[in-house]
């Protein structure tokens, strides 16, 4: 039954993305996300064991591997599950998180990991003179304060709309810039629902409304 | 309890329900009405996109396509080569100084790049045409555990400390098989000298 659940579930979600999804998702879909959520006991590697080569099964582990609470409020669940499970695999959060892993989390060294979610994705990690940004969403809900539009663009051709450089120099854009659109508008999305994080030095009105 | 039961027979018709209509509606709107970007298919387009953007030659003989196909898209955009292709881009092609982008291709994912006291491994196929060496069990194995099963150094850790594979390893056993398949059909390179 559970297993029957969870495949009924995956694919309302896969054909919901295909039929429903638009470049500004906007429609409400809390109810299909909730009931992925609630079956969040399913373990790792649930997914390649039970969902073999179905794309939802990328949606599906995404909204398992999150180690934030996700708004989802306004937003397009699957393509947040995508995005949740590409910032995964990309391995964002090892340069903008900063330091990845909480104190004895640190599977480098052999320990069980544990992300550290109070930096997650705040950026700050030093490279030279560069340092990671923080890509959380600011009080208006927008990641690092880009619009979707913008967000493509950077990934799309490393141009840099806040510093002095016109390029990014540390950002791995070469490579980002080769993945689908829409792969780049499931990590937005992702990006618009993990919760804000101010980082030492910045200002605290960062997630003021 | 019994709530809870008939809440997830809810949950399951609703589902059922919802998935009909909006196949029906997928049915009847005719393909790229539905706000989807181009080469937005889930499956195919990462494939197609994968063979676009490999910069070497590949040998499909005895591989899977489509595995391969998969490869290349996940070896191509996860940046492997950052650190695997020393240096990245062939002389005049190097984005990051806004040059158009030419992958060093004779060096492909030869590794050598120097991390502190690492260097990131060749990871092109050898003479036994298996890529680093590995069979697909050990490449998977070092996926997941970043276990180093080539022992380089052992007085620092017996983990790898510079390859990011506590993110690699939430690959699905179909994304890391088609890596490996992907990487047994590069060919086989060296170091920059």
């Amino acid at each position: 039954m559970q297993i029957r659940r969870r495949w009924f579930l995956a694919a309302g979600v896969a054909v919901l993305t295909m039929a429903c999804e638009s470049p500004q998702p906007s429609e409400p879909a809390g109810a299909e996300f909730d009931a992925l959520t609630a079956s969040r006991g399913w373990g790792p590697g649930g997914a390649d064991g039970d969902l073999p080569n179905r794309p939802e099964a990328r949606i599906i582990r995404g909204i398992d591997l999150a180690p934030v609470p996700l708004d989802v409020t306004g937003k397009n669940p699957a393509l947040v599950g995508l995005g949740s499970y590409l910032v995964q695999i990309h391995a964002c959060s090892g340069c903008h998180t900063e330091p990845n892993f909480a104190s004895g989390g640190n599977p480098f060294l052999g320990q069980p990991e544990q992300t550290n979610i109070e930096g997650y994705m705040a950026g700050g990690r030093p490279f030279g003179p560069f340092l990671s940004r923080n890509l959380t969403p600011t009080a208006d809900g927008l990641p690092a304060g880009r619009t979707l539009a913008e967000f493509m663009l950077v990934m799309r051709t490393g141009v840099d709309l806040a510093g002095a450089k016109p390029l990014l120099q540390v950002m791995p854009w070469p490579y980002t810039s080769h993945m689908t659109d829409r792969e780049l508008r499931a990590i937005y999305e992702y990006l618009r629902a993990i919760p804000c994080r101010v980082r030492s030095g910045e200002s605290p009105d960062r997630c003021l409304d | 309890m019994r709530t809870k039961h008939r809440s997830s027979r809810l949950t399951v018709t609703l589902s059922i329900v919802g998935a009909s209509v909006a196949l029906v509606v997928a049915a009847i709107l005719p393909r790229g009405s539905v706000g989807q970007a181009p080469g937005s298919d889930p499956n195919q387009s990462l494939v197609a996109r994968g063979f676009e953007v490999a910069p070497v030659p590949l040998d499909l003989n005895g591989k899977n396509p489509a595995l391969v196909g998969l490869g290349s898209y996940l070896v191509n955009t996860l940046h492997c080569s950052d650190c695997h292709t020393q240096p990245q881009f062939a002389p005049g092609g190097n984005p990051f100084l806004g040059q158009p982008e030419r992958i060093n291709a004779e060096n492909y994912l030869a590794g050598g790049r120097p991390f502190g006291p690492f260097t990131s491994r060749n990871i092109t196929p050898r003479g036994n045409g298996l890529p680093a060496g590995y069979t697909r069990d050990e490449f998977i194995h070092v996926m997941r555990t970043g276990e180093d099963l080539k022992n380089r150094h052992p007085q620092l850790s017996p983990l790898l400390q510079v390859m990011p594979w506590p993110w690699y390893k939430d690959l699905s056993d179909r994304e890391l098989r088609a890596i490996y398949e992907y990487l047994s059909a590069i060919p086989s390179a060296q170091r920059a000298q």
